[in-house]
């Protein structure tokens, strides 16, 4: 499975496709992209290490370019508890509000 | 052996119908229409019509009797407690803790953080709502609770960001990855990485993300 058909897979499902669609700007949809490609090569079992490394570099990458409303997205948009709670850690540490 | 004295054959035979009755002609009829009914929802189709904990159907539908349903309903007192233990233990943990956000011991209430595995719930928008498709009454609430921490080898804890959670830690990916997808979780938290392990099975449908 290549990226572009990860990346394809998680647009059939209308939820991924309104959360990349709806995002505020090109850096987090870009985030968002890498975010399925890297997360379908887990769920999925495919790519090598090296491959899922490359694609997690790359949403770090794009995460130190994130503004308020970016990091507000991933937050809003993330599931689980536990997860915003660390995004929004992640975010005070990014804008230099810890 | 003399006329009218019952053999060990006979004795046994009749023990056996005596704990195996046969069925009365409603038996028989609720048995014939549960069977009507399960055919008609291809209830042999698991993805189609996924259980729950304890083996129902999660979506409810024509599974079991009202007076189930009744039953497995949270009773709620007039301070809004359920008669479930963990349900209990979650929100009495989270208005202690107040506004802060993240992880949690249930046990202890201690913050606490992983530096590696999976952070994994099996909570929906649905299990919490009354009368909704997948509602968790207490029993089956509880049951979840105790197997996914013997499924997943981990004690619950608590996640809190507004709405309180129970979730897992577990290093394990695939149990983590398969939980998920039982329970349509919209994905699984990495510790290691700092980033959530999105579902591409995720169903809005029964679990709306709280925003």
């Amino acid at each position: 499975m290549t990226a572009d058909e990860i990346f394809g897979k998680y647009l059939e499902n209308p939820h991924w496709k309104r959360q990349y669609d709806e995002a505020p700007s090109e850096t987090c949809k870009e985030y968002i992209k890498w975010s399925y490609i890297w997360s379908g090569m887990n769920w999925f079992k495919t790519g090598t290490s090296a491959q899922k490394e490359k694609a997690h570099e790359k949403m770090n990458d794009l995460k130190e370019k994130f503004d308020r409303e970016d990091w507000e997205y991933i937050i809003k948009t993330a599931g689980g508890a536990s997860a915003k709670a660390e995004y929004t850690k992640q975010m005070k540490q990014s804008l230099g509000e810890e | 052996m003399l006329y009218g004295e019952r053999s060990g054959y006979t004795r046994l035979l009749r023990l056996i119908y005596n704990e195996v009755k046969p069925m009365t002609d409603i038996e028989r009829y609720r048995k014939r229409r549960a069977r009507r009914i399960y055919s008609r929802l291809d209830a042999w189709e698991e993805e189609k019509h996924p259980r729950d904990a304890s083996g129902r159907f999660s979506s409810g539908g024509a599974s079991g009797s009202s007076e189930q349903k009744e039953e497995s309903r949270p009773k709620t007192t007039h301070e809004g407690k359920t008669e479930s233990k963990y349900r209990n233990m979650r929100n009495s943990l989270a208005g202690k803790i107040g506004k802060e956000d993240g992880t949690f011991d249930l046990e202890t209430g201690e913050p606490v953080s992983f530096d590696n595995g999976y952070q994994v719930s099996f909570q929906t928008s649905n299990s919490e709502e009354i009368g909704s498709d997948g509602f968790m009454g207490d029993k089956d609430y509880d049951s979840a609770v105790d197997d996914l921490s013997k499924r997943l080898g981990s004690k619950p804890y608590l996640g809190k960001f507004g709405e309180p959670e129970i979730s897992f830690h577990c290093n394990d990916y695939d149990t983590c990855m398969k939980m998920a997808t039982k329970y349509n979780q919209h994905s699984i938290f990495d510790w290691s990485k700092g980033d959530i392990v999105e579902n591409p099975f995720y169903d809005e449908s029964t679990n709306k993300i709280r925003r």
